[in-house]
């Protein structure tokens, strides 16, 4: 039981979930399958930082399909127009991501509750509408085709089997420095925020620092998320980084459990695949996602991963109870 | 060290048309429990506010240990050395107990990035000395065994001592409390009071508080100024402060005894 439990809450850095991710692709065998599984790699890198944002710092951003898109069309071009390795172009699209982040979120973070979110909707559709109209940098509604796979020593990382094993210690060391940051007290300070922003400042804590900071660590998280999606794919389509997908970045994590660690790996999990799943009902597909969504979100606002912890945790405590 | 922590001179501070606070002048003598009174709307939670730097006042200056601190922002005068509690309460309310508690704790902190997404040993010592701290600090309150319940599952009253044990983190030379009696049953309240006097006495904090419970402000109170529509009327020794005829008539609307005033201690 309380093996399950460390499991679960990921307590100590756990050896198991390491495994079973590295074991995965001799388990499916699919090659579609996979490719989604590259897919729900790079959301998880995303929504960790998204969640950071909103599930721990309380700020609601409804724009960071833009973030996504500045991250992958930056990396495209630093490979494709300025013919720099990967290798730069990967950290290098993080950086002025986050530095796009950090000039966009000092004015807006300002703007409290339902007004940051508006603003942010509004980022988003800028970035939309920029990397359709500045044709010269972005190839407009064209969009940006070939863009090289990474090459690693001399290997071309180019089908979704090798790229997969890129992504898996990519995901993981990310996964483990934002659940130490969680962990620390600027963790703290980040939830004191959300749950309640004056008495954080009277508590000494610069509250738009700190916003700011969980704003910046988000956007560099989104721009290298696209920089992956850019050069797994080979091509970007302005029009994929719109407003239903920053909707749909937010939906997997309430899902999954705002505010909870797991909670994004959870909700993109869940809802990538359940989508998939969702194909057998042909016309009904979308009806059935949508309505699992409202279902979840009706019978567990904590997300599935916060009702079910909710729930071991009541019944470890009655078990303790009864051991006493 | 200058004999008075706080002195506020000529503090005038407007909402529109209405002036809350005006021309106000106050010391606040340097290891004292100082009470504030007044009845409703006289401008007492404004002027707390006007002190710790939320409100920037229209008028006059705020002199913090000798130095004008006027319009400084709230969390550089938490760092200044400045805690408060708050009359409506502001917990952390997702988060347990303790980290409330060590919120105030951890309030000089600089957040570096790197220090904060990897815990070297240092960084586990430094949080080991932080829970020691905190775990001081609830044991004075009486919510040790409470630690680990999340915040907005206590009991009205065990909430406003969080409040006071999270202020008194931060290390303060002044601790502010805004009405911490409300909502407290008589058994809290006078435990209430011997913590009070054990936050002067032990933890060597000036205690600037303001309350509606006469009798508590009698117990605790070296020095009681009353305010009314956003003016001292009266300052000075307790018994001298009540048995003034302009307190009684402000705190009653009508003219009583100083019996009167315990009497009514219900707003
Ligand atoms: N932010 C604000 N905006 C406008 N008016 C305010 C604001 N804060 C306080 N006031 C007004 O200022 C006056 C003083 O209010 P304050 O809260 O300081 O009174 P108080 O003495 O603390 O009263 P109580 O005993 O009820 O707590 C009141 O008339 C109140 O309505
Ligand atoms: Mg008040």
């Amino acid at each position: 039981m309380k093996k399950i439990a460390d499991l679960l809450t990921l307590k100590k850095p756990s050896i198991i979930w390491i495994i079973i991710l590295v074991t995965i692709p001799f388990v499916v065998k699919s090659v579609y399958y996979l490719h989604l599984m590259n897919y729900v790699l790079i959301l998880i890198i995303l929504t960790l930082g998204l969640n950071l944002l909103t599930g721990f710092t309380g700020q609601i951003s409804i724009g960071h399909a833009g973030f996504y898109g500045i991250g992958a069309y930056v990396s495209a071009y630093l490979s494709v127009t300025m013919g720099l390795s990967f290798w730069i172009a990967f950290p290098i699209s993080g950086i002025i991501t986050a530095f796009i982040g950090y000039l966009i979120g000092k004015p807006i973070l300002k703007l409290k509750g339902a007004y940051l979110s508006i603003a942010s909707i509004g980022i988003g559709e800028i970035t939309r509408l920029v990397l359709i109209n500045w044709t010269k940098v972005t190839h407009g509604a064209e969009g940006f085709k070939g863009i090289p796979s990474p090459v690693f020593f001399g290997i071309a990382i180019d089908n979704d089997l090798k790229y997969y094993y890129l992504l898996v210690p990519i995901v993981i060391i990310i996964y483990f420095l934002i659940n130490s940051l969680i962990d620390s007290e600027a963790g703290r300070a980040f939830r004191a925020i959300r749950d309640e922003e004056i008495a954080a400042e009277f508590m000494g804590i610069n509250v738009a620092k700190m916003k700011l900071m969980s704003f910046i660590i988000s956007s560099f998280l989104a721009g290298i998320a696209g920089s992956l999606l850019a050069h797994m794919d080979g091509y970007l389509s302005p029009f994929s980084f719109s407003f239903t997908q920053s909707v749909s970045f937010l939906m997997m994590i309430l899902a999954g459990g705002l505010g909870y660690k797991w909670g994004p790996i959870i909700g993109v999990f869940l809802l990538t695949f359940a989508k998939e799943w969702f194909r057998f009902f042909n016309e009904y597909q979308l009806i059935i996602y949508g309505l699992m969504l409202v279902l979840i979100i009706m019978f567990m606002p904590k997300g599935i991963y916060g009702s079910f912890k909710e729930i071991f945790l009541k019944l470890m405590r009655r078990r303790n109870e009864d051991a006493r | 060290m200058p004999d008075n922590v706080l002195e506020i001179k000529g503090i005038t501070k407007k909402f529109g048309g209405l002036t809350a606070l005006s021309k106000l002048d106050l010391e606040v003598e340097q290891g004292s429990i100082h009470a504030i009174i007044g009845p409703n709307g006289s401008g007492k939670t404004t002027f707390f506010n006007v002190i710790t730097g939320l409100y920037v006042p229209d008028e006059g200056s705020v002199i913090f240990c000798g130095k004008d601190v006027t319009g400084t922002v709230p969390y550089k005068m938490a760092r200044l050395g400045m805690g408060r509690t708050f009359q409506t309460i502001f917990l952390f309310k997702q988060m347990t107990v303790l980290e409330n508690v060590l919120i105030g704790l951890q309030s000089e902190s600089e957040y570096k990035l790197i220090n904060n997404m990897i815990m070297t040993p240092k960084r586990q010592l430094y949080e080991k000395e932080l829970h020691e701290k905190a775990y001081e600090l609830l044991a004075f309150v009486g919510l040790y065994d409470q630690r680990n319940d999340i915040a907005c599952n206590l009991p009205y009253g065990k909430q406003r001592l969080l409040e006071v044990a999270r202020a008194m983190g931060i290390n303060p030379k002044i601790i502010l409390l805004d009405e911490p009696a409300a909502g407290m049953n008589p058994q809290e309240t006078s435990e209430l009071i011997e913590r009070v006097k054990n936050i002067r006495n032990k933890y060597n904090m000036t205690v600037l508080i303001i309350e509606h419970d006469m009798k508590l402000v009698m117990q605790l109170a070296d020095t009681i100024t009353c305010l009314d529509h956003g003016s001292v009327i009266a300052c000075g020794n307790p018994k001298i402060v009540t048995k003034d005829s302009k307190v009684v008539e402000a705190y009653l609307g009508i003219v009583g005894e100083k019996d009167t005033i315990e009497y009514n201690k219900v707003d």
